[in-house]
């Protein structure tokens, strides 16, 4: 470290600092050799509470909703590549409708983290609407499923539970011998 | 239009793809032929010069087949198979000097190449034959001539070419029935017969110029007096009401001689049994020998003053005169067998001229009760160089069978025609070995506490170790063994290894009852018989016109240690009452108080069938029903059980003779059953006669109760295991049809529920005609005809379904079931004419079915049921793709990778017989008739076991190498790793 130090006391170098100075120097001094560039103020700007908060928190409730909206805004692409993906039951419908069902789910499961950042006055609207958002992604994702005929709703997907009848009765017989 | 043909095209070929053919080294892997002749009606031992007598002999059969079969390993040399019935009966076979001459249907007189059995040449008898046509045969010396009688006239063909050299019309041929055809030196002499009243004698000469006609007075002559030519020139009948013979010598036709036997000091019990022959226990000697019991044979030899008796042989069953010829004189001697003990057979010699025994030829035979009595005895002799003398004798059973004897009385080898009358096939599962049912008992039960289970376990792994040892040991001491007592024991041991299940449950035991009334159980793997049974009571029940044999599994392997138990049910030849045989299927011996000819029940059976649930010894009941309705079980203990599932019992018959059928139920009262009738349908016996009767298979599993639709909702199968498939066929009576078109044939099927009578399905095809095959399986049933419209094959198949909702999921009554269910119907075009047809049955019934067809071209061909679907659309749409249905065209392909029998074509198929291995993909299929074939079909491709060709090794190496590469590549990254860290 000693060494970088002895390279930066170079001769060019300008101390605006004062690290090297006396202590006596460190203070930057305001000069009257050098006058003050345009738009320089010395005296402390005295900023009012109110007035700086104000855009602070329109800030903050508009990231906010920029994460609540956020799944929201993905639905029209989904529906997008879920209309280009088709109904057939092949590797990139079923790679799509994956992609569909998982971030939602992942959503789901860092929400307690999503829900941190989002303050502000609306944030309970803003959690429930990126609630919401994630919702309808998820309920997208099982309509397509239903749509390719993933899902055991009809009666035939439970056909293979369904026992044989019973016999209550036994005939026996044939043409006379 | 390109496109969906395309599609089609395309959706056929998958399907196809689904048909698994056969790999050339697969040949005979795993399937098996047997060919028969059938039961033996002539016989002829080859006489070619130069190349040594006997090397073949030449038979015609009862099922319409004339053979060469070779003497030294019973193989058939050739085999020539005629049609069906009565129009390719065998009539006479002829053979001397090497020609061989067959009368075939009564009208076809054909020249056989007796080495190869190709035709030579063929005579086609002009006009109506309905009564017989017999030949004889000249030797090549005089002339070479075939003199063929018809019921007109008498033919001179040549034997060279077989033109016709002349012919002789017969006179009285409105009364006359000319049956015999004799010959002399230079006299052909014809005789007929007018039934009650007389005979004439026509003497012509070869070149078929009338010399003389006489007649000869014989009221006593009836149609059913038996006569037969004896020393070439005599007729030598036996009238039954008075017991005397009479001849006839066709030289000096004057009058009969009557001889009565007990004159000559025969006495016996019984009058002469019917079945006596004598034309080929007689060639070229004096004397006959004649037939007069089952076990009493007598020696006559026509003399001019009558019959004399040249030798009477009581307790002998068969026998044989021999003309053997020394150096210048030439003698007759007589053999003949007799049944010394129940297993064996004692051949004895005798020198007809002195009645001298000759003991060089008495030989003891082994010869197993199975083959019931020997019938006949063929065979020849011949003097070695050193003086003595040796035979081979053809011996043919009562059972059918053919067995060739050596001089040193070995059996040389057998065969079991028996075989060809097969009637009715079960397979059994062979029992699992002794540790594997321990292994299941110890599963199995349920009530078990975990220390009896620890038990259990500890001595069936320490009879485990001990029969481990016991192996160990017996491999050391095998070899301290005698050859020859190890060989025997080797094949014991074969035998024993060979009785346990395989793996698959592939390996099973065949039982097959036939009409010879013998019994053979038989391995699924070799097709070797490995125990056999006569019975010489049993005949078959007769039945819609088709002979008939019940045969039931009451018990099963798997319910150890009670033994496996099955039943054979027949008529008793005598009475007329049922004759019944219970047997262990799997070794062969007899149940328990079961004598070895079975039992004869003390009544009529009408009706007999298996119920359908196991007692408490997990045996399945026979239940019969009698003439008088009154209801018995085999066996009688069975009638405590029954007594709790009498109200869910019902009896149906059908009888073709009043075209009506009944419905019971059963009823108890004073201790005993008795059936009362609850309903009947009249089938109008005026119209039709009821042909066929076909119910379900009761073993099998349906595995999916409805069937998915294209958009994807269910549609119900009607799953009523009561329904019977009921054929009916009949004439139409219309006059005009009938004038115009000649009979209009028709046949009508109908769908019966049997527990209430009720006809759910009713189809009616007009100008159709039978044979008519049907398959009946779950809710589907599949049959066949011949459209006398089109003149063409067509199949139909229908299905049966309950609709989209199930009426009742969990149980099935027939009392309040949906009463019409929903038929879908569709027929093809089948190309080839079909002999039967049945369905493949696999262990849980989750395979795709295929429909197994005979063909009458001797092919057994597979065709995916889906083909035979009738949901096929004729416009396919995105729905009928979804559901996978094949697009409709009327056309049934016959591809020839379906035929399963490839190029063994098997003859005049009678039934096929398919029955469930271990595995789920796999049908056994057993096809009888004249040939039994045995392969197994895999309907949907064998897709539970891993394919023979299974690249084990590559796959093995494969992901040894891979495991290799990522270890090394790992320890590699981190030395890298490692390295990069340093720097």
């Amino acid at each position: 470290m000693s060494k970088a130090k002895d390279i930066r006391r170079h001769k060019w170098t300008i101390d605006f600092t004062g690290v090297y100075r006396s202590k006596s120097e460190k203070q930057l001094v305001p000069s009257e050799r050098y006058v003050a560039p345009y738009g320089y103020s010395d005296s402390q700007v005295s900023q009012g509470e109110h007035a700086s908060k104000e855009p602070d928190s329109a800030i903050i409730a508009k990231k906010s909703w920029d994460i609540a909206l956020g799944p929201l805004k993905q639905i029209p692409m989904n529906l997008f590549i879920m209309w280009m993906a088709g109904n057939s039951i092949s590797i990139f419908p079923i790679m799509m409708v994956g992609m569909m069902f998982f971030r939602p789910i992942q959503a789901f499961i860092a929400i307690q983290n999503t829900f941190k950042m989002i303050e502000g006055g609306q944030a309970p609207l803003q959690k429930f609407v990126y609630l919401l958002g994630n919702l309808i992604c998820l309920a997208i994702a099982v309509y397509k499923c239903h749509v390719m005929g993933l899902l055991p709703t009809t009666s035939s997907d439970w056909l293979a539970f369904v026992m044989p009848q019973k016999r209550l009765e036994w005939s026996g017989g044939g043409a006379v011998l | 239009m390109a496109a969906r043909d395309f599609v089609r095209g395309f959706l056929i070929f998958a399907r196809l793809c689904f048909v698994l053919s056969l790999y050339e080294d697969q040949i005979g892997k795993f399937d098996w032929r047997q060919q028969y002749v059938g039961k033996v009606e002539n016989l002829y031992w080859e006489q070619s010069p130069g190349l040594g007598m006997g090397k073949k002999i030449f038979v015609s059969t009862e099922k319409n087949v004339l053979a060469a079969i070779n003497t030294h390993n019973a193989s058939i040399a050739w085999r020539k198979v005629f049609e069906e019935g009565a129009r390719g009966k065998v009539d006479q076979l002829l053979y001397n000097d090497d020609a061989l001459v067959t009368v075939i249907g009564g009208r076809r007189i054909i020249r056989w190449d007796s080495t190869s059995g190709n035709l030579i040449w063929e005579f086609f008898l002009p006009g109506n034959t309905d009564k017989p046509t017999t030949a004889t045969l000249t030797d090549k010396t005089r002339g070479g001539q075939v003199f063929v009688l018809s019921s007109e006239g008498l033919y001179g063909l040549s034997m060279s070419d077989g033109s016709q050299k002349w012919r002789v019309p017969l006179s009285d041929i409105a009364t006359m029935n000319y049956q015999y055809v004799l010959q002399s030196e230079e006299t052909v002499y014809v005789i007929g017969i007018h039934f009650g009243s007389h005979v004439s004698v026509m003497a012509t000469d070869f070149e078929g110029t009338v010399i003389s006609t006489k007649m000869v007075t014989a009221a006593w002559i009836r149609e059913n007096t038996k006569c037969d030519i004896v020393k070439h020139t005599n007729l030598l009948c036996y009238d039954q009401e008075t017991d005397v013979f009479y001849l006839l010598k066709a030289t000096r036709p004057d009058k009969f001689i009557p001889t009565s036997l007990q004159d000559q000091g025969v006495t016996r019990d019984s009058p002469v049994t019917t079945d006596w022959r004598s034309s080929v226990t007689s060639l070229g000697t004096d004397s006959v020998v004649v037939r007069l019991d089952a076990d009493h044979l007598a020696v006559l030899q026509p003399t001019d003053h009558g019959l004399l008796l040249k030798k009477d042989l009581p307790k002998f069953s068969a026998g044989l005169i021999i003309r053997l010829d020394d150096k210048d004189t030439h003698r007759d001697v007589l053999l003949a067998v007799q049944k010394v003990n129940p297993e064996e057979l004692m051949l004895k010699g005798f020198e007809l001229d002195t009645g001298k025994e000759i003991p060089d030829l008495n030989q003891n035979i082994n010869f197993p009760c199975s083959h019931g009595l020997p019938v006949e005895l063929t065979g020849i002799l011949a003097r070695k160089k050193d003086g003595q003398l040796v035979y081979k004798v053809i011996i043919l059973s009562q059972d059918y069978s053919i067995q060739l004897i050596h001089k040193s009385g070995n059996v040389a080898w057998k065969r079991e025609e028996a075989l060809a009358y097969t009637l009715t096939v079960e397979m059994v599962d062979l029992p699992v070995s002794e540790n594997q049912a321990k292994f299941e008992d110890e599963f199995g039960s349920q009530e078990d506490n975990i220390l009896t289970m620890f038990t259990k376990r500890l001595k069936t792994q320490i009879s485990q170790l001990k029969t481990f040892f016991e192996w160990k040991i017996q491999q050391l001491q095998g070899h301290r063994h005698h050859p020859l007592t190890l060989k025997k024991i080797d094949e014991d041991e074969e035998e024993e290894e060979e009785l346990l299940r395989d793996e698959f449950n592939l390996h099973k035991m065949i039982v097959i009852a036939t009409a010879a009334g013998k019994v053979f159980g038989m391995s699924s793997r070799t097709g070797h018989i490995l125990w056999q049974h006569y019975l010489p009571d049993l005949s078959p029940f007769r039945s819609l016109g088709k002979d008939k044999l019940l045969l039931y599994i009451q018990r099963g392997t798997s319910h150890f240690p009670h033994p496996p138990q099955g039943v054979v049910i027949g008529r008793n030849k005598i009475s007329g009452h049922g004759h019944l045989f219970a047997f262990n299927p799997i070794t062969g011996q007899l149940v328990k108080d079961m004598p070895s000819g079975g039992v004869t029940l003390k009544y009529i059976v009408k009706q007999a069938f298996l119920l359908g649930e196991i007692d408490e010894q997990f045996l399945k009941g026979v239940v019969f029903l009698d003439d008088q309705d009154q209801v018995h079980t085999y066996p009688e203990s069975i009638q405590e059980h029954l007594k709790n599932v009498l109200s869910s019992l019902y009896i149906y018959t059908c009888d073709d003779e009043t075209g009506l059928m009944k419905g019971y139920t059963v009823f108890r009262r004073e201790n005993k059953l008795y059936a009362d009738q609850v309903w009947s349908i009249n089938l109008q016996k005026k119209q039709q006669t009821i042909t066929q009767v076909i119910p379900k298979r009761t073993n099998e599993h349906v595995h999916s109760q409805g069937r998915v639709l294209g958009d994807r909702t269910v549609l119900y199968k009607y799953l009523n295991p009561n329904v019977v498939v009921v054929i009916t066929e009949g004439e139409e009576t219309g006059s005009q049809a009938q004038t115009q078109k000649g009979p209009m044939n028709f046949f009508n099927l109908y769908v019966i529920d049997t527990v209430i009578g009720h006809v759910i399905f009713h189809a009616n095809h007009r100008r159709t005609k039978g044979p008519i095959s049907v398959v009946h399986s779950e809710n589907w049933i599949v049959y066949s005809y011949y459209s006398d419209k089109q003149r063409r094959y067509e199949m139909a198949s229908l299905e049966m379904y309950e609709g989209n909702e199930q009426s009742n999921a969990t149980a099935f009554s027939s009392f309040v079931a949906p009463k019409q269910p929903f038929v879908m119907s569709l027929a093809f075009i089948f190309p080839l004419p079909i002999s039967t047809m049945t369905t493949t049955i696999t262990e849980k019934g989750i395979t795709n079915k295929d429909v197994i067809i005979a063909l009458k071209t001797g092919a057994l061909f597979t065709l995916p049921k889906a083909f035979l679907d009738p949901r096929r659309p004729p416009t396919p749409t995105q729905e009928t793709m979804e559901e996978g249905t094949i697009p409709y065209s009327p056309d049934l392909p016959v591809n020839t990778e379906g035929i399963i029998n490839y190029n063994q074509t098997l003859s005049n198929i009678q039934g096929i017989y398919t029955a469930p291995a271990g595995l789920e993909s796999t049908s056994l299929v057993l096809a009888y008739g004249l040939d039994i074939f045995h392969t197994r079909v895999e309907p949907s491709k064998m897709f539970d076991v891993l394919k023979e060709d299974f690249e084990h090794w590559i796959i093995a190496s494969v992901l040894a190498i891979m495991f290799l590469l990522s270890f090394v590549t790992q320890k590699l990254a981190a030395r890298k790793a490692l390295n990069r860290a340093w720097k």
